[in-house]
This record gives C-alpha cells, sequence and structure tokens, in this order.
C-alpha cells in the first residue's frame, strides 16, 4: 500500500472514530437527560387499583433495575448498539420506529434538495463564468442575496403557496450559500495564469471550463458538498414543519415542542453522525484528488 | 461598491434609530388589546392594523426590531468573544493545541446547528418569562455560533505569529499576555469586526426560524420571527399585504447587514 494511500486510510479511520465518538456522547447526553428527567422510574400502572399490591412491588422492582446511574447508562448504550434508542415520551413507540418511518421523508426531500441547488448553482456558476459580464453576475448575485436573506421558513412558506415540494425550498434555501461559494471558487481558477493560457491557446470556453477549472476547482466544490449535506439538513427542518412533510425534521420539531429530549438528542445524534459521516466521505475524496496534501 | 455600502449604513441606522426608540415612538403598547377592533385593517388609528388579538401591529412591529436587531448583535459579541479566546489562544499556542482545537472546530461545524438549537431550548424550564426567553434564545445563538469565526481568527492569528514585528517583540522579551494584547490585538481587529457583522445577520434569521416554529421568543413579546407566524395562515395574504410588514423589515434589514458586511470584508 503507498504512502498516500495510508495516510487516506488514516484520515478515514479518524473520522470513523470522530462519528462514532458523536454518536456515543449524544447516546450518553440522552441517557443522562432520561435518567434526570421527572417521572423517570414511575409507572402509571401502579395507579391501576385493580393490581394488587405484590403485582405493583413487582413493577417497582422492575423500574428499581434502572436506579444505579452506571447500569442506566451500560443498558442505554447497549440498547443503541442493537438500534434500540428507547421509546418516545410524545408518541407511544420506539424511537427506532419513529426515525425508521420518518427517514424516507426526509432522504427523498435532502437529496431531490441538493440536486436541485448543485446543479443550478452550477449552472448559474459556469454560465457567469463563461459570459464574463457584469450584468449576468449581478443578476445572479442578486437572486442569491434575496433568497439568503430570506429565512428557511418563509421559503418554505412560499414554496406551500407555490404548491410545490419541500425539496423544492431545501434546494431555494441552499442555492444561494452553494451559488456564492462556487462562484467565488470558480472564477479564481478562470483567472490563473495557465488558464489563460488555454484560452490564448484557442481552446474554446467550454472546453476551458468543463476539462480544465472545473477539475482544478474540484477539490474545493467537494469540501463544500460535505458541507452542503449539513446545511440541507438545517434547511430541511423548518421547510419540513412548515410544509407539514413528514421527515425527520418536523420529527424533531415535535420532540421540541413536546419536551420529548430522549427523542430530540437520538435524532439529533443520528443527523450528527449522517453529517460526520459525509463530511469524512468528501474530505477523503478530495484527499484522493489531491494525494500531495493528504 | 461605495454606494451600496452608504445606502446600507443610512437604511441600518434608520432601523437601528427606530428600534432604540420603539417604546416612545409605537402608538401603542405592544401587548395591549384593542378588543373592539382585532384583524383590523389599516387606518388613521392603526397604521399597519391589528392582529387577530386587536394588537397594534406598528407598534408590535417597532418592538419586535428592538428585540430581533439589539439583541442580534449581542448574541454576534458573545459568539466573536468565544471565537476570539477560542481561536486566538489555538492560533498563538500552535502545534499540537492547535491541532487539537481545529479537530474540535471541525466537528463543532459538522453538527447539525439548528437541531442542537431545538435541543438545547428545549431543555428550558417551560415558566420562563418571555424577557427571559428572549435573553436565553440569543444567548444559546451566542453559544452555539463561534466556530465557523474561531477558524478564521486562529488562522490570522497564526499569520501574525510567524509575523517579523512578533518576533521581534518576542525576541525583546515582550510577554505573552502583552504580546496578545499590544501587538496581536489590534492586528487581528479587522477580523473580529468582519466576523462580528457576518454574525448578526445569521443571528437575526436564526431567531426568526426558531421563533416561526413556536421555539423562540414567546408571547406578547415581539419579535421580527414571531411577529412572522401570522402568514403561517395565507389563504388570505393576498388582500391583506400589510401583514407583510415584519418580513419586509427583515428582508430589508439583513439585505443591509450583507451590503455592509461584504464592503467590510473586501477593506478588512
Amino acid at each position: 500500500m503507498s504512502v498516500v494511500a495510508q495516510r487516506i486510510l488514516r484520515a478515514a479511520c479518524i473520522r470513523l472514530l470522530a462519528a462514532a465518538a458523536v454518536v456515543l456522547l449524544a447516546g450518553l447526553a440522552g441517557a443522562t437527560l432520561v435518567r434526570f428527567a421527572p417521572g423517570f422510574g414511575t409507572d402509571e400502572r401502579e395507579l391501576d387499583s385493580r393490581l394488587s399490591s405484590e403485582s405493583i412491588s413487582a413493577l417497582r422492582a422492575h423500574n428499581a433495575r434502572d436506579a444505579n446511574v452506571l447500569v442506566f447508562y451500560a443498558r442505554y448504550l447497549g440498547g443503541i448498539t442493537h438500534g434500540d434508542f428507547g421509546m418516545s415520551r410524545t408518541f407511544p413507540q420506539p424511537i427506532s420506529q419513529l426515525v425508521k418511518e420518518r427517514a424516507p421523508a426526509t432522504i427523498r426531500n435532502i437529496g431531490y434538495g441538493l440536486a436541485m441547488a448543485w446543479s443550478l448553482a452550477l449552472a448559474l456558476t459556469l454560465t457567469a463564468t463563461a459570459a464574463q459580464k457584469p450584468a449576468a453576475d449581478i443578476v445572479f448575485s442578486a437572486a442569491a442575496g434575496a433568497l439568503i436573506s430570506l429565512p428557511a421558513t418563509v421559503i418554505g412558506l412560499l414554496a406551500v403557496i407555490a404548491r410545490k415540494p419541500a425539496s423544492f425550498a431545501i434546494a431555494a434555501a441552499l442555492f444561494p450559500l452553494l451559488y456564492r461559494y462556487a462562484r467565488n471558487v470558480v472564477q479564481s481558477e478562470w483567472e490563473r495564469p495557465w488558464i489563460m493560457a488555454a484560452r490564448a491557446r484557442g481552446i474554446g470556453k467550454a472546453r476551458t471550463l468543463l476539462r480544465h477549472v472545473l477539475c482544478a476547482s474540484a477539490p474545493q466544490l467537494l469540501a463544500l458538498a460535505g458541507v452542503s449535506l449539513n446545511m440541507a439538513f438545517g434547511a430541511a427542518l423548518p421547510v419540513e414543519v412548515i410544509a407539514d412533510s413528514p421527515g425527520i425534521g418536523q420529527l424533531a420539531w415535535q420532540a421540541a415542542l413536546g419536551r420529548d429530549l430522549p427523542l430530540l438528542v437520538t435524532v439529533t445524534g443520528i443527523v450528527a453522525a449522517i453529517t460526520l459521516l459525509g463530511n469524512a466521505a468528501a474530505t477523503l475524496a478530495q484527499q484522493a484528488l489531491q494525494p500531495e496534501q493528504a | 461598491m461605495k454606494r451600496a455600502r452608504l445606502f446600507a449604513v443610512v437604511a441600518l441606522a434608520l432601523v437601528y434609530a427606530v428600534a432604540l426608540g420603539a417604546r416612545f415612538l409605537a402608538p401603542a403598547d405592544y401587548a395591549f388589546q384593542f378588543r373592539e377592533a382585532p384583524n383590523a385593517p389599516p387606518s388613521v388609528r392603526f397604521l399597519l392594523g391589528t392582529d387577530e388579538l386587536g394588537r397594534d401591529r406598528l407598534s408590535r412591529v417597532f418592538v419586535a426590531a428592538q428585540t430581533s436587531l439589539l439583541l442580534a448583535p449581542a448574541a454576534a459579541a458573545l459568539s466573536t468573544l468565544l471565537a476570539a479566546l477560542i481561536g486566538a489562544t489555538a492560533g498563538y499556542i500552535g502545534g499540537w493545541w492547535e491541532k487539537l482545537t481545529m479537530a474540535g472546530v471541525d466537528l463543532f461545524l459538522s453538527l447539525p446547528w439548528l437541531f442542537l438549537l431545538l435541543t438545547v431550548r428545549a431543555v428550558l424550564p417551560l415558566d420562563t418569562t418571555p424577557a427571559l426567553s428572549v435573553m436565553l434564545t440569543f444567548a444559546i445563538l451566542g453559544c452555539l455560533g463561534w466556530a465557523a469565526s474561531a477558524r478564521v481568527i486562529c488562522a490570522g492569528v497564526r499569520q501574525l505569529r510567524n509575523s517579523g514585528f512578533v518576533l521581534n517583540a518576542r525576541a525583546l522579551g515582550c510577554s505573552p499576555a502583552r504580546l496578545l494584547a499590544v501587538q496581536l490585538g489590534p492586528n487581528i481587529k479587522p477580523v473580529l469586526w468582519a466576523q462580528f457583522l457576518v454574525s448578526i445577520p445569521v443571528f437575526v434569521l436564526a431567531e426568526a426560524n426558531l421563533s416561526m416554529l413556536g421555539l423562540g421568543v414567546a408571547e406578547p413579546l415581539p419579535s421580527l420571527g414571531g411577529m412572522m407566524r401570522e402568514l403561517e395562515n395565507f389563504s388570505d395574504l393576498g388582500s391583506q399585504l400589510w401583514r407583510l410588514a415584519p418580513l419586509a423589515l427583515l428582508f430589508a434589514c439583513i439585505t443591509a447587514f450583507q451590503l455592509f458586511s461584504s464592503s467590510r470584508e473586501v477593506q478588512a
């Protein structure tokens, strides 16, 4: 195995460990919140007058298993390794089942949203760079500036009014951020001496842009791709609430309103792990493209 | 760029003057309900009409501007201070400490901050007063928004640490504290100022998002985001455009902040 491959593998291991640490910390935070939440260790069945004193004692003995904090942590983390995140307080369902039910909608929203935002941002970036006319840049920048000045909730509301799906609103919220960064990166590459030399030798604009400028900008755009996953989750939360899309973002909001801390912490931990893995993948791809910086 | 910046400065000065004098300029108390006039259209008595509880919308917009636009800079100052402490220390010490701090910053930047914000906000007690809720909302924003600025400040201090004048000061026996305060501090000021300005619109938008989701500033205290919850009932929005006043103000302020901060960044 080459030295560069070894470095990339080492970086991948570090990133995976970081993601695992975040999940572990989120699990511990969740366990702490559950352990010290009001009503912990009590069971509403104890109020059932039909139960005998022996049955109530048995219930209490069952609940007393978690009185020791360390035992409780061990049991909670053991549950996480089996995909058991405990029960939601807002919804009478296991948290893992809730996440499984809601994940497809969010994956769809974020997937389509990212695809649309990236396509539009790259298309406008390449158009503005190829045109090299202030008018095009002003129009695209003004559109991006207008969208960036609106909260994601309002963009979600506009999408609802226009009868567009939630993914459309996520794309509209992401586009200005992606366009601004991509435009700066591509423009700075366009002004490099070797690009000027290529153009001076008569290579067409389209070929220069697609084969030289885009390739040179790829590492920075890949880094942005990693960050854009995090931004997409940030935009998905308010948009899913406003657009009434039953995804992870809406679930987190319902958990926050119902002060369902175990559910909220679990969802946050899962989203954090996904974004960390996304960032790790982007960094590794970036290092593979630029082995000298690995 | 100069003209755009001038326009932004004038617009922001005007809005901040109104926000500072909101309690004196407001025609009515922001929480007072004119129960005989709920959902009233604009008139001489109510220039922007009233909301569904009969509260004067113009008075509420003034106070909302005060809440959102005065506390966002406070949160930005808090986050810039945290970023300066963490970033400058890491940049100045360098070595493994800088690597460790920047790894922590990277990790923090990778976290879904809106989800974190919801979690922290949900932990707060239910019986918080509106004034306390607004303080806590912006304090949380300030405490969670330092990471991106810390990275920039760290890079700036690292660059200065290796510069000739700092090496010269070190060689003359300048203490680390004095070096940070007298040599590095003034030189890093433009970076801090740029980070502070960039953070303000981010926090205004974050508060607007949180309040529109019902997790920001508690009623009856108005904030720009809280007032925009009226827009969720959009069926008759076309005939009641005055309900868009808080959104228009927010949009204008964020645009002005962007114009101002981008030109400051260019200068820095």
